[in-house]
């Protein structure tokens, strides 16, 4: 076969071409028309891949080159080299309309799979193997860079304890094997938010804080948040942005300069799905957390509504930090029946509060002269008077259930009235804990005075739950004329006495280093006081001082998990009071000193009731 | 007086329908390969503009091995994973990336453009970029601080330097390429699109400000910030158009070709018109008519630029030969000439 066909030939050395025949013949190349005449073997000629109608060309040895229309001659003369098949059947391809029109489809299709199917799949998956110590520090750079939102937070280390033990409540029966933690800031009084950050972080917001009015609705937000935490959504959504970047600039890599500006825009919508998508599966989480929790999923309803209203017009669509979308369509899927506690259940004649038996002693007696004995005090002083006791709430679902009971509280009044760290002395029913202790901690004092000074003390209050059809729900009554000084049994053990063994540390976890002051490179310290109760355990713990108030929480946390073998006093256990000071140390992380300061020892033993030591002058 | 030269147009024979079949099958081919066969994508394009791009009888032709961009490729994608990984968790690295970044841009810059014109041909001969990695440091980097010192004053002037770099270390053969031109015309043409940009953010604002004062919102929602960007948005786009066509006129007109001239006639109001289709296609059709835009555009900007030799240029001879690299050509593809040469 002897092709024969024309086209313009340049030899590379300048840029004149003139027109030449070519004809194939046993495996040569002969360049006709053209002085001197070319031949080159078929093996040293290439041939550029035929690419729609571009013209081909042939490109001989020694920068020589042929430029041909004739595509079709070229292409028998490519039949006879062993070439690669893949740029032809690229060609094969390229030609046909209907590859083209199944090639539109085929993208289309693969683009909106990997997008919506394949992007969040791989997200997640490579969310939860990221190790826990970068997303940790992914948390920390989140933090930082929210950091010009918020400012310290107000709360004092009363609701924030109370908050970290909700919090506890709500974490706890899920057994999760990392730490999560609470974030303390404020908003600057916009609106209520808390939102979780990768690494386990848990911010809240003052707002939200007070705004939560009761414990439930607060243990309903932190299983919402603790959701997201656990279900890794702060780093899944880094990771679907930059993968979605990843995908479109593959696709359309060559499209940045002619739509740079709207490309953005599916992406932001993209963005926006996302974040409904993961508050739905954040309250799927929070509803089966509420559940182990016998909380009513009512409250998170309720509380969903609250932030609703509380936003400022026009801002649930434009912020940063509220994610939370249509909190209507949320509420229809955490609560179907719309059984909303929105107001309490009235039923006729239920009573809640009566504290029936309180009693008092002295807890930090200022003793001014050796002769001022315990009994003394006690009989002089005169106990605080209370000015305010709003109730504690009756959850609706106990009052269904019917649930009554008795709890007994311990707290502190201290000098100002206020009341301090409250504790659970003696429970029927342990669901009637937390309503009791939340309202405790709002009850107002006339502090207790000793020849005319203010001094703290300790109080023993009991509530009473019951469903009385008879009792009208009266303003509760204190019952200080209950309080009889005879009623307390002091005994006095003098920290000297050699039969008195202290108590001694048994576990000690440090406390965690709160984000936010390390980033900053703040140190502090603590001063925490407490008992050290007759099985070892910590109870009652208080703020003496403290350099900053973001390391409260965290001392206050630790010491709560703090064990040690009880103090005794010739054989029997004995409660002791300590004091412990925490230092925030950054170069050699946080750690407790060796300098437990241990006081007079309590001995709670009688009773439930208390009797106090006081410590002698040194 | 000059005598009449006889100019030649420079022609192109692309088709959108062609373009498309050829950039859909090569787009599915790249997103089904995982991104490899985008190397082989890109050759084709490219091919397929500069193939049908007509001189004086000739197409041009672009040769580039497939192979060496995949591998710059990798490398880009190597390094902006980790980039993106490792930023993500330490933003300060981001910031050391993005310095040894930008000391590198000027590298990058000489060894792309020397890869595209060392592989773009002409009747055989190929195209050369003489690297000179000090007067790309010069131009890049210390005429950056400049910009930066005058407060972006320097800006226009910038741009008009980085042309004369480009194009003045550009030849075919032993033919060079110089760049001539004041930087007056760049200043006029930046005030021109700067005015046309701040003019929208006030517009913008304003209508942005009359539906918050109706609201009597204090933050905008999302819905109230549209109007703004659209106005700003639209604007932007028409600025940027206006820009390429006064650039490209003037680039073209003071480009010269040892004593060949080119004469660019582009219209600017033609060219807007056309981008502001381009982009009403593109944006309907979720980015699938971007071949048939590219097409409109190369034929139009092309039909405006012609050639005006001042002797036969069959006088045009070989002189040396160099090499580039693939890794640069990706890196710096945003920056390469894509008309014409």
């Amino acid at each position: 076969m002897n092709a024969t066909f024309t086209g313009s030939y340049c030899d590379g050395e300048t840029l004149q071409s003139r027109p030449v025949d070519l004809r194939v013949e046993s495996g040569r190349l002969y360049l006709g028309g053209i002085e001197p005449t070319v031949d080159v073997s078929l093996a040293d000629v290439r041939t550029s891949d035929r690419l729609g109608a571009v013209p081909c060309f042939l490109y001989l040895p020694d920068r020589q080159i042929v430029e041909t229309h004739d595509h079709a001659a070229v292409a028998a003369l490519v039949d006879r080299q062993r070439g690669s098949g893949l740029p032809r059947l690229i060609h094969w391809l390229e030609e046909r309309s209907r590859v083209a029109a199944a090639a539109t489809v085929l993208l289309v299709g693969v683009v909106t799979a990997i997008v919506y199917w394949g992007l969040p799949v791989l997200a997640e998956r490579a969310a939860y193997a990221v190790p826990e110590r970068i997303e940790a520090q992914a948390g920390q750079s989140a933090l930082a860079a929210f950091a010009r939102y918020l400012q310290p937070s107000q709360l004092g280390p009363a609701d924030r304890l109370r908050v970290v033990l909700l919090l506890e409540r709500v974490v706890n029966p899920q057994h999760l094997p990392r730490k999560v933690r609470v974030e303390f800031r404020s908003l600057g009084g916009k609106f209520p938010n808390a939102f979780a950050l990768p690494g386990g972080i848990i911010v809240m917001s003052d707002e939200l804080v007070k705004l939560t009015e009761n414990d439930e609705e607060l243990m309903a937000v932190l299983a919402h948040e603790l959701g997201h935490a656990e279900l890794r959504h702060g780093l899944q959504s880094v990771l679907r942005g930059s993968a979605a970047l990843l995908v479109v600039s593959t696709v359309t890599g060559d499209l940045s300069t002619l739509t740079s500006f709207a490309a953005t825009i599916p992406l932001t919508l993209l963005q926006r799905g996302y974040s409904r998508e993961f508050e739905q599966a954040a309250d799927d989480y929070a509803l089966n957390v509420l559940h182990a929790a016998k909380v009513d999923p009512g409250y998170f309803a309720s509380i969903l509504e609250k932030l609703e209203k509380s936003r400022p017009d026009g801002a649930q669509d434009f912020s940063y930090l509220s994610t939370h979308p249509s909190t209507a369509d949320r509420i229809r899927r955490i609560n179907p029946g719309g059984l909303l506690p929105r107001s309490r259940p009235r039923r006729t004649g239920w009573v809640v509060v009566v504290p029936e038996t309180t009693r008092y002693t002295t807890a930090e007696l200022p003793l001014d002269h050796r002769k001022d004995t315990v009994a003394n005090i006690v009989q002089e002083a005169t106990p605080p008077r209370p000015l305010a006791q709003p109730p504690p709430d009756y959850p609706p679902e106990l009052v269904a259930r019917e649930i009554v009971g008795e709890v007994s509280v311990e707290f502190g009044v201290d000098a100002q009235g206020a009341v301090q760290a409250p504790i659970t002395a003696k429970s029927q029913q342990p669901e009637l804990e937390a309503p009791v202790l939340a309202a405790v901690a709002q009850w107002k004092f006339s502090p207790s005075q000793f020849r005319g000074r203010n001094i703290p003390a300790r109080v023993t209050a009991t509530v009473k739950f019951g469903l009385d059809e008879s009792a009208a729900p009266a303003k509760p009554a204190f019952a200080a004329q209950a309080m009889k000084p005879g009623s307390l049994d002091v005994a006095v053990i003098a920290p000297g006495d050699r039969d008195y063994v202290p108590p001694r540390p048994v576990r000690q976890p440090g406390p965690v280093y709160p984000i936010e002051m390390s980033a900053q490179g703040l140190e502090g310290r603590v001063t925490v006081e407490f008992v050290i109760d007759q099985n070892g355990n910590v109870r009652e713990p208080r703020l003496v001082r403290s350099t900053d108030q973001e390391f409260e929480a965290p001392a206050l946390e630790a010491i709560l998990q703090w064990k040690f073998t009880p103090g005794q006093v010739r054989g029997r256990k004995v409660a002791v009071r300590a004091s412990q000071i925490v230092e925030f140390n950054l170069e050699e992380e946080t750690k407790v000193p060796p300098d437990l300061k241990l006081s007079e020892p309590i001995d709670l033993s009688l009773r439930g009731q208390t009797k106090a030591v006081p410590p002698r002058k040194p | 007086m000059e005598q009449k030269r006889k100019t030649h147009p420079f022609l192109f024979h692309g088709d959108a329908k062609e373009y498309f079949r050829i950039w859909i099958v090569n787009t599915l081919l790249t997103l089904l390969t995982c991104g490899i066969f985008s190397a082989w994508a890109k050759v084709r394009k490219r091919r397929y503009l500069r193939g049908n791009t007509e001189l004086m009888g000739h197409r041009f032709d672009y040769r580039a091995d497939p192979r060496r961009i995949l591998v710059g490729n990798l490398v880009v994608a190597l390094l902006f994973v980790a980039y993106m990984v490792v930023g993500q968790v330490y933003p300060v690295v981001r910031l050391g990336a993005l310095a040894v970044g930008l000391l590198l841009l000027p590298w990058v810059v000489v060894r792309s453009l020397a890869f595209n014109a060392h592989n773009t041909c002409y009747r055989g001969m190929r195209f050369y970029f003489h690297q000179t990695y000090g007067m790309a440091a010069l131009t890049y980097l210390g005429q950056l601080l400049v910009v930066i010192i005058t407060c972006g004053f320097y800006y226009p002037a910038w741009v008009r330097n980085q042309r004369e770099f480009t194009i003045g270390n550009h030849r075919l053969g032993d033919a060079f390429f110089r760049f001539s031109s004041k930087s007056g015309p760049f200043y006029s043409s930046y005030l021109v699109s700067g005015a046309m940009i701040f003019g929208a953010l006030i517009l913008g604002g304003m209508l942005t400000g009359v539906m918050l004062a109706v609201t009597k919102h204090k933050v905008a929602t999302f819905t109230e910030l549209v109007p703004f960007f659209i106005v700003y948005g639209s604007v932007f786009y028409l600025a940027k158009h206006y820009l390429f066509a006064r650039l490209f006129n003037q680039v073209w007109n003071h480009t010269r070709l040892d004593g060949h001239r080119f004469v660019a006639r582009m219209d600017a109001g033609r060219w807007i018109q056309l981008q502001l289709g381009n982009l009403g296609a593109i944006i309907a059709s979720c980015g699938l008519l971007y071949p048939w835009a590219v097409v409109r555009s190369s034929s139009y900007a092309l039909s405006c630029l012609q050639f005006e030799p001042d002797r036969p240029i069959e006088t045009i001879g070989r002189l040396g030969k160099d090499e580039g690299s693939a890794f640069s050509e990706t890196a710096g593809e945003f920056i390469g000439m894509d008309f014409g040469l």
